[in-house]
């Protein structure tokens, strides 16, 4: 709807289209200034039942709070290293379980047999709680950020696998016939036809992926770790100090989104492309 | 001279789990070289299957078929298939979709670039060059479609009932066009339809098979004047007394 009205404003039609992009523009803004009031209401009753101390400021914590908090951990130095270590544990499980769930669905795919013998592997692995195999992450790979990427990569892996393998085998089998009688072989088919076909459902999966690693790192955190908005967390938690947890959350919120916005910026460039 | 292609007693089984379907029995005909020839029969009657195996995609379960005196026994450029759907690449454009044979193949035995471009002027594509396939009609992509098919030089054209997805007004006029693009290029082709006006608008002979296991019912040879479109022919009386014949045949 956006788009069009964008499109019909450069040539302006009848009066009674123009008053009905005026209306849509109306609609549009309304939405827009509605997100941004409700936001600065939540955060202007919170402080306000904070201040007033209708709720207990320890219970909730409030949003002075918040960027004081905020303003002690930069000068303490760490937020930064807190920011970072979970960024980089995030990007790392992100991108890894990314490569490999890619190449196994591709080579589950080329290579049939073994995706009927696997499959119910697959299913089982995908319906077990990933936080269970904590211990045994932390036996065999060690604590810190190794134990952290791994929990990351295993939540993120198998409904990549998943993901991929079902958008590769929803392609029409009338157009790998077609590519067939052209003489391509399964590489040929794969690169000219099953990957570009399937782009959005990849991209789609790298969305899934990315909030999935933001999953598995703060489990992988909760389980060990010396620093990180995960450690944040769970300190704050342990230590009763509210402030030091809220403020994780709020960072954790912002930097997902950004990360989000990222990968939609990426979605874009390459849509165009094709 | 011997013909383009030879079915000689060709015989298909389909096997399945549960049980196995003769699908075509001993059936033979040749095509020569520019012959435009369609086969019509009711559902199910393996007019499909001829064509897989022509294409090399099924392997008979007994007889052969020769092209050019040669077995087929895998998937050639020999040969090039037009699906009931263009099934064009959405994510392509018009030019690189026509190029995608030609991509897979290298080069080889394929149209310059040059032939292409004038394949795509010559059937009004001209200007479409970098369209996606969304913003075609629905002739415009059979087309491409068939363009696309004859990049790799086919000798033989399969089209497996490329007009039935479209509508009717849509479907006459790209009946004629790629009638007249099929015979300007002096290709041959077999088209297989369920539809008997097609047949009859199209072809110069009509294979006439019977239900599963689909055997040749009969072979009937049409003596339109040459230079007659499919739309022309329609408007010729000869054509419902064919369209009659065929009629019952198929009863």
């Amino acid at each position: 709807m956006k788009r069009l009205s964008l499109k019909t404003k450069k040539e302006k039609g009848s009066i009674a289209h123009q008053k009905f992009v005026k209306k849509e523009h109306l609609k549009t803004f309304f939405v827009h200034f509605a997100r941004v009031f409700l936001l600065i209401a939540i955060i202007g009753v919170w402080e306000l039942v904070a201040y007033l101390n209708i709720v207990d400021p320890f219970i909730t914590s409030s949003p002075s709070r918040i960027i004081k908090q905020t303003v002690e951990l930069y000068n303490s130095g760490s937020l930064f290293k807190h920011i970072l270590t979970t960024l980089n544990e995030t990007v790392l499980a992100f991108t890894l379980s990314t490569i490999i769930g890619t190449a196994i669905a591709i080579i589950l795919f080329v290579i049939t047999p073994l995706k009927r013998v696997l499959e119910p592997y697959l299913i089982v692995l995908n319906s077990l709680p990933k936080i269970a195999l904590g211990p045994l992450i932390i036996i065999w790979v060690g604590v810190g950020t190794n134990a952290i990427v791994t929990m990351g990569i295993l939540i993120c892996v198998v409904i990549t696998i998943i993901n991929l393998l079902n958008g590769y085998l929803s392609v029409s089998n009338e157009k790998i016939m077609l590519l067939k009688t052209m003489g391509a072989n399964k590489l040929q088919i794969l690169t000219k036809l099953i990957i570009p076909a399937t782009l959005p459902n990849f991209i789609a999966t790298l969305k899934i992926n990315l909030g999935m690693a933001w999953v598995g790192v703060i489990m992988g955190e909760y389980l060990s770790s010396k620093a990180g908005l995960g450690y944040l967390l769970v300190y704050g938690g342990q230590i009763f100090k509210l402030d030091l947890v809220m403020t994780a959350i709020v960072i954790l919120c912002i930097l997902s989104s950004v990360m989000y916005g990222i990968i939609s910026i990426i979605e874009k460039i390459i849509v165009k492309k094709r | 001279m011997n013909a383009l292609l030879e079915i000689k007693n060709v015989s298909l089984t389909y096997q399945t789990l549960k049980n196995e379907t003769e699908a075509i029995k001993n059936i033979s005909f040749g095509v020569n070289q520019g012959e435009f020839v369609s086969i019509v029969g009711p559902s199910g009657c393996g007019k499909t299957t001829i064509l897989s195996m022509i294409a090399g995609l099924l392997k008979p379960t007994s007889g052969e078929i020769l092209i050019e005196n040669e077995k087929v026994s895998k998937i050639t450029t020999n040969v090039g298939y037009m699906l009931q759907r263009d099934n064009l690449f959405e994510w392509l454009s018009v030019y690189q979709n026509v190029c995608v044979g030609i991509k897979i193949n290298k080069n080889k035995n394929c149209l310059s670039k040059e032939q292409l471009i004038a394949l795509i002027e010559k059937y009004g594509l001209s200007g479409f060059e970098k369209s996606k396939p969304a913003e075609l009609s629905g002739g415009m992509r059979q087309r491409v479609s068939l363009i696309r098919t004859l990049a790799l030089n086919p000798k033989i054209l399969l089209l497996d009932e490329p007009f039935s997805a479209l509508d009717y007004q849509t479907r006459l006029s790209v009946q004629n066009d790629i009638h007249s693009i099929i015979k300007s290029e002096n290709k041959t082709a077999i088209l297989v339809t369920h539809d008997i006006s097609e047949a009859i608008s199209m072809s110069d002979k009509i294979i006439i098979l019977t239900k599963r296991p689909g055997t040749i019912k009969k072979i009937i040879t049409l003596n339109f004047e040459k230079s007659l479109t499919p739309l022309e022919r329609r408007e010729n009386p000869v054509f419902n007394e064919y369209f009659k014949t065929l009629w019952e045949e198929l009863q």
